[in-house]
């Protein structure tokens, strides 16, 4: 038990703390995050290695307990709900870095549910119906919190940025 | 793909090269699994969490500065910036094997708690220390707020303004090493030797602490002030006495319960044997969130007229109820507090958010 625990750790942390990251925007808060789901899977790791999905598993758990119904407010992420960044309309040549740091801005205004999804979509690439199970609730609703949360970034993003960033082309 | 998804993707994928190393991840996990152990088995009796109370160092007077009292005591709660040497959170919505979600019980658990309702008896105290002002440039006016005792946040005026905390310790603050740089500058606050500290890896964040006369420690944390500002800051506090206003009030709550966190948009109560602050794990829990569980178009309940919902989740359920758009009252309750649907119904009806609370993010 205790090696092939230490083995999925060893080989598949890093890829957890990605994971982690994207989820909760904040380094220290992944690692604890990660820390705090393997320590109680190190647990049971016997019954859930039986039933295979072991990462499946583990990566539920990171999003379940990261939008956890039991809500605890430090002081390192206690915040009132963002203002949404002001955006202006850059034409620069560095519009490409400006346009991802200001999707990663945005991130940190959205929902946990939504930015779940989003990071389960365009990161995991998985599809809706396993981000429903992963979250435990249906597809459809899968599609309407990617909905939103995108709708909120395409609302607020500079299209022109947008539009140089993807297509290398100058607005 | 549209642009926009493009454009996350790649944002994405840039961004997770930014996430911490996994360095000696093992071994601390094993580390907490280790502790995790030990507590399941320290917390399987009520006598023994009362110990733990003991345990943590509970002056039974402290003095500040010439005269003040506060109310109560630190306990020992988690510091601000060791998050991850604190104490563990729950698990609530750990995801278990299909035939295993039954067995996990709620962690920790405390002794059944029987639910009678009753008017509120809890009283507000105030923070018996206030800063100057205009000593940190953008620092919005102070509010007393309450985890296990009185504290002081400044909020963030906006985004990315300061924010300073400041807090009583029964004991000497102590730091996860990886959470702030290596060593720590001494510097004088009215006076007195004090310790300065700086976050790690270009955090924003400083703590600076001393022993006061009286015998406790007072913590300063803030996120945004340069040293010196900081020092200014902590000169400045005197005597005197911040109200505590909450973001809720109520007509009924459970008798017996007591008022252990006041924050800016939740209220938490806590059953006489869990120890004081720094957990949601086994509180009863009134908060305005702005996001949700579920479709409110959907919910099948109704609360003083309102979409409502009871959600039922490991070591507890929750009763969301929805007051305008982006704005719910949840209250949670764990397994160990027995209370009927109706009444949780009941206090909800009963309960009014004070003018200007903004929702948070759960």
């Amino acid at each position: 038990v205790a090696d092939s625990f230490n083995d999925f750790v060893v080989n598949r942390g890093q890829a957890l703390l990605r994971f982690a990251y994207l989820l909760t925007g904040d380094r220290h808060l992944a690692e604890d995050l990660v820390q705090e789901v393997l320590a109680r899977v190190h647990q049971r790791w016997e019954r859930i290695e039986r039933n295979e999905g072991a990462e499946f598993y583990v990566r539920t758990a990171l999003v379940r307990q990261h939008i956890s119904w039991w809500r605890r407010m430090s002081f390192r992420n206690e915040r009132p709900v963002a203002e949404v960044p002001d955006t202006t309309d850059r034409r620069s040549a560095e519009q490409t870095l400006a346009a991802r740091a200001e999707i990663w801005q945005l991130l940190a205004t959205l929902p946990r549910r939504q930015r779940a999804v989003l990071v389960l979509r365009f990161y995991e690439d998985l599809p809706d119906d396993e981000i429903a199970t992963l979250l435990g609730c249906s597809a459809i609703n899968v599609r309407v919190l990617a909905s939103r949360a995108l709708a909120r970034l395409r609302a607020t993003l500079v299209r022109p940025t947008v539009t140089t960033n993807i297509e290398g082309t100058t607005t | 793909m549209s642009e926009i998804d493009l454009l996350l993707r790649e944002t994405l994928q840039d961004q997770a090269e930014e996430a911490p190393g996994a360095n000696g991840l093992l071994t601390r996990v094993q580390a907490r699994s280790r502790r995790l152990r030990r507590r399941r088995a320290g917390l399987a009796g009520a006598g023994i969490a009362a110990a733990v109370l003991v345990a943590s160092g509970t002056p039974a007077a402290v003095h500040l500065f010439a005269g003040s009292t506060p109310r109560g005591a630190d306990t020992g709660g988690p510091a601000n910036a060791t998050a991850s040497a604190g104490p563990s959170k729950t698990f609530a919505s750990e995801p278990a094997p299909p035939e295993d979600r039954e067995s996990i019980p709620p962690d920790p658990s405390y002794a059944p708690f029987p639910v009678r309702l009753g008017p509120p008896s809890y009283s507000l105290p105030g923070f018996p220390l206030v800063p100057a002002t205009n000593t940190v440039a953008g620092l919005a006016p102070p509010v007393a707020l309450m985890d296990g005792q009185p504290r002081l946040y400044h909020p963030p005026a906006g985004e990315g303004q300061p924010t300073i905390e400041v807090r009583f310790r029964a004991q000497k603050p102590a730091f996860d090493a990886r959470d702030v740089a290596p060593g720590g500058e001494q510097v004088l606050v009215r006076g007195i030797d004090a310790t300065m500290l700086v976050g790690s890896g270009g955090a924003a964040n400083r703590y600076l602490y001393w022993l006061d006369p009286s015998g406790a420690w007072i913590l300063v944390s803030a996120s945004g002030v340069d040293g010196p500002t900081l020092v200014k800051y902590a000169d400045s506090l005197r005597p005197g006495n911040i109200p505590m206003t909450a973001p809720f009030t109520f007509q009924t709550l459970p008798r017996g319960l007591e008022l252990d966190q006041v924050g800016p948009s939740d209220m938490v109560f806590r059953t006489p044997d869990a120890p004081p602050g720094g957990s949601y794990i086994g509180r009863f829990v009134v908060m305005l969130n702005t996001d949700v569980s579920g479709e409110p178009a959907t919910w099948p309940l109704r609360v003083d007229g309102r979409p409502a919902s009871i959600i039922q989740q490991d070591g507890g359920r929750s009763l969301q109820v929805l007051l305008s758009e982006g704005r719910h009252l949840v209250i949670q309750v764990p397994a160990n507090i027995l209370i009927s649907d109706e009444d949780l119904k009941q206090i909800a009806a009963g309960t009014t958010v004070a003018d200007g609370v903004v929702g948070a993010r759960g």
